[in-house]
């Protein structure tokens, strides 16, 4: 009984936040207008330097900026939403856990976020009669599903860690292009020197890119499973994280009423 | 040459609604305004939220044009003159807005100074004034964003007047303002008028208008019911008395047959608490005390007094009763 | 009489943007977020053609992101300023003053233009001696300099014309930033204009930035004043338009908000 209506709880927020998401301008912005500059940029300037082959690359590479950039702008807000919505403190009183809530809208987000590598992936056939061969269609599949995962839980992180650190917030928008860098998103990471990789693996978005990259055959190394080991263990990661940020919203707005001090 | 003159001044807003099947809506903000404002007179525009009252300010500070009719100020026509009059008066609007947060209160004085064309040397001189003025003069280096409501109101007023204004325009200036902060404000615009300036105020504080204004025009839903003094205001339910009776557990055919009694003029409702204030206006109220309290039997009365209308009482009988609870 | 007037107004809104700028310009802020911002994203795009291209696509990225810094910054600010007049409510003030708008507005792109002049230079002063055999040489960047500054300022026109433009809507701010993206692509930044289809070569040659780029690309190369006249004339010939329509667009949406009365962020 009780799984039933969270279920109901979850999917009722995920289709809150797709509704009040629709009309932000920002979403719309780095979901559909950014990934496509992105992937105009990068795969014109492999062409133009004579190394097309790294194209598909560059593409999924597109498409994860989109997917982080986006993920990053709206899952980032959603218990800031809450919170200047006034609905806060009635969620964490209600009898379904607000973590549920806040996992529906971030899994809203994620999902809407996978768009943007459609639309990297089609902006590259259109604009550069990319051939769309995915090695590994199945494999391709489940990496999505994976990265869907992965930036769910790192929505909830996220979303937690904005509200509750404010400089946090301000320091993710700086971050973006280190992390889009440290990534390999677009450029292999091979060009990157040694001592810093292991920063990159330990990135989502390292993972996230190599993992759809390995499947669609873009990229020759990696085994397919670690990047799904890494995905999975970064989930589960996250969630930890997560959840144990949200546990303290929950306890900061019992003992104080609210987040309004904080 | 009045200072302020319209003649049958109409605004209309269109708007579109909906975001697929778009319906057009259009809001007449002012119907057929007549108005005459002397020189040198405070006078004050009274109604609830929603009357048109920005719109009409707005229209003769020539920030807005108006969709018919004429306007006047000082002489000059809203529309074609518009340039000409800018530099003649000022405008306060009331609220948190309307100020650059990062600029100090000299700044922003400094800024509209130089927007209005006033030369370095009267600004130099000027500006200290106004600080002092309105009493911002220790606090003029702090940025705005740091202000209290109150702050924020009164550099507001000192920003109208960096120009020495002939005519200033103020509109709701005392709303969310403490009683402290919104006296200070009224003994400035009493002081401005004293030294010759023409006021335009609005207000929906009855008291207010009545405390200040030389003449009142009462606006509702875009039209002017009535101009005059606050006193002959006030004379329009003198003829009443008022009765006020505390109640609780009235039942709704008991108000009903207070209201059709027939030397009830009006019965308001307002909630207190757990009980219900009646405010029944009727001639010789006292008299009929013991018809009310028959007709309101089995209910349980609180408190009863009769008592003088006020300007209140007036604008309630111009305006309507569900004009109070906008 | 009227010269002291309009060029007092306009040192009024350059003073007034440089104040509010300021706050911004505060050393967290600066060595926090501003800093990182100027030189991380031409970075990202420098490794790209690094890797795309070697050593020389990389230097040929690193003098086109840098102006690309300056875009963004002239789009943006000029673009979103009007929007911040009707969110701090003080456009309908700005409305009933006497002074003329025009030199106001190129006084309060003050601020946003030294903030594309520091970006530039930042990027420059960064990233130039990580390239190893870039051949950037400091006196031909110095060269270079009242070109970028001429090109800029050529921005700052495009960036009037699309906060005018986004005046009565809300989609000012990302109106500008999607813009700029744009002119990433079109302009020649990280590819030269022949490497697009004839019909975005036009496009980008209808736009400020690309023969200002060019323009500064010969001269740090060892071109002269002279040899790259032409496409400086061009670029500022460009600006101009840019900033006339503006000026035009601009004035009508001021009379069009005396009409409607839409004229508060709702």
């Amino acid at each position: 009984m009780k799984f039933k209506s969270a279920l109901r709880a979850l999917l009722g927020s995920f289709r809150e936040q797709a509704i009040s998401r629709a009309t932000d301008n920002f979403f719309i912005g780095t979901l559909f207008i950014q990934p496509v500059l992105f992937t105009l940029l990068s795969v014109g300037i492999y062409r133009y330097g004579g190394k097309p082959d790294l194209s598909l690359y560059a593409v999924i590479g597109a498409g994860m900026i989109g997917i982080w950039n986006n993920n990053l702008w709206t899952s980032g807000s959603i218990v800031q939403d809450e919170r200047r919505g006034g609905t806060l403190e009635l969620l964490v009183a209600a009898p379904t856990s607000l973590e549920i809530v806040l996992l529906g809208k971030s899994l809203s987000n994620a999902v809407a976020s996978i768009l943007a590598l459609a639309i990297t992936f089609a902006t590259g056939l259109l604009a550069y009669r990319l051939p769309l061969d995915i090695e590994q269609p199945l494999a391709f599949a489940g990496a999505v599903l994976l990265t869907l995962v992965a930036m769910t839980m790192l929505g909830l992180l996220l979303g937690s860690l904005f509200v509750l650190a404010r400089a946090a917030g301000q320091l993710a928008t700086v971050l973006n292009y280190p992390i889009f860098i440290l990534s390999g998103l677009t450029f292999p990471l091979t060009v990157l020197p040694l001592w810093i990789r292991p920063l990159s693996y330990s990135l989502v978005s390292t993972w996230g890119n190599l993992a759809l990259a390995r499947a669609a055959g873009a990229v020759a190394q990696s085994s397919l499973w670690v990047t799904y080991l890494a995905l999975a263990g970064l989930s589960v990661l996250y969630f930890i994280l997560g959840h144990y940020l949200y546990r303290l919203i929950e306890r900061i707005v019992r003992e104080r009423g609210g987040l309004e001090q904080w | 040459m009045a200072a302020i003159q319209t003649i049958a001044l109409s605004r209309v807003y269109h708007s579109k609604t909906g975001v697929i099947r778009q319906q057009k809506k259009d809001i007449r903000a002012l119907e057929e305004v007549n108005l005459e404002v002397a020189q040198g007179e405070l006078f004050g525009l009274l109604g609830p939220n929603g009357a048109g009252k920005t719109t009409l300010t707005k229209i003769l500070s020539t920030i807005l044009l108006p969709s018919s009719g004429d306007a006047r100020v000082l002489g000059l026509d809203i529309v074609s003159q518009a340039r000409a009059i800018r530099p003649r008066i000022g405008i306060v609007f009331g609220g948190e807005r309307g100020l650059y947060w990062r600029l100090s209160a000299r700044d922003t004085l400094l800024y509209f100074a130089d927007l209005y064309h006033v030369s370095p040397e009267v600004a130099a001189r000027r500006i200290p004034e106004l600080l002092e003025l309105v009493g911002l003069s220790g606090r003029h280096e702090e940025r705005v964003e740091n202000f209290s409501r109150g702050m924020k109101q009164r550099l507001h007023v000192a920003r109208g007047l960096i120009n020495d204004p002939e005519i200033l325009f103020l509109d709701e200036p005392t709303i969310g303002l403490d009683p402290v902060a919104a006296r200070e404000i009224r003994r400035i615009m009493k002081d401005l008028n004293q030294q010759g300036k023409t006021i335009f105020l609005t207000s929906h504080y009855m008291y207010e208008v009545d405390e200040l204004c030389d003449r009142v025009a009462v606006l509702n839903k875009g039209e002017i019911i009535l101009v005059d003094t606050p006193g002959a205001l006030k004379s329009l339910v003198s003829d009443l008395e008022v009765v006020e009776i505390e109640v609780i557990g009235a039942q709704q055919d008991a108000i009903e047959r207070l209201r059709a009694h027939e030397k009830v003029v009006s019965l308001q409702i307002e909630p207190r608490d757990l009980a219900q204030a009646l405010l029944i206006q009727a001639p010789g109220g006292a008299a009929l005390v013991g018809d009310f309290l028959t007709i309101l039997s089995g209910a349980r009365i609180q408190r009863i007094l009769t008592r003088q209308p006020t300007l209140e009482d007036a604008y309630v009988r111009l305006v309507g009763p569900e004009a109070m609870h906008t | 009489m009227v010269i002291t007037r309009l060029w007092r107004t306009f040192l009024t809104g350059a003073r007034a943007s440089l104040v509010m700028e300021s706050v911004d310009f505060s050393l967290p802020r600066l060595f926090g977020t501003k800093l990182p911002r100027f030189i991380l994203q031409p970075l990202f795009f420098v490794i790209l053609a690094y890797v795309a291209g070697g050593p020389e696509l990389a230097r040929f990225a690193l003098i086109g992101n840098a102006m690309g810094n300056a875009a963004i910054h002239s789009l943006v600010n000029l673009g979103a300023s009007i929007e911040i007049e009707k969110w701090a409510g003080t456009f309908p003030l700005l409305m009933a003053v006497p002074a003329n708008w025009l030199p106001l507005m190129i006084g309060r792109a003050a601020a946003g233009y030294l903030e594309s002049l520091i970006s530039v230079f930042v990027t420059f002063a960064v990233l130039t001696p990580f390239m190893a055999g870039a051949d950037l040489p400091f006196d031909r960047l110095l060269l270079a300099m009242p070109v970028m500054m001429l090109t800029t300022a050529s921005l700052a026109g495009m960036g009037w014309l699309l906060g005018s433009l986004t005046l009565p809507t809300r989609v000012g701010l990302l109106a500008s930033n999607m813009v700029a993206y744009a002119m990433f692509v079109v302009c020649g930044l990280n590819f030269p204009l022949d490497a697009m289809p004839p019909f975005l070569q036009a496009i980008g040659r209808a736009l400020p930035l690309t023969h200002g780029l060019m323009a500064i690309r010969e001269v740090i190369d060892g071109a002269s004043y002279l040899q790259v006249a032409p496409l400086v004339g061009l670029e500022i010939a460009i600006g101009l338009v840019y900033a006339a329509v503006a000026w035009l667009v601009f004035r009508k949406r001021l009379n069009d908000t005396r009409r409607t009365g839409n004229m508060e962020l709702v």
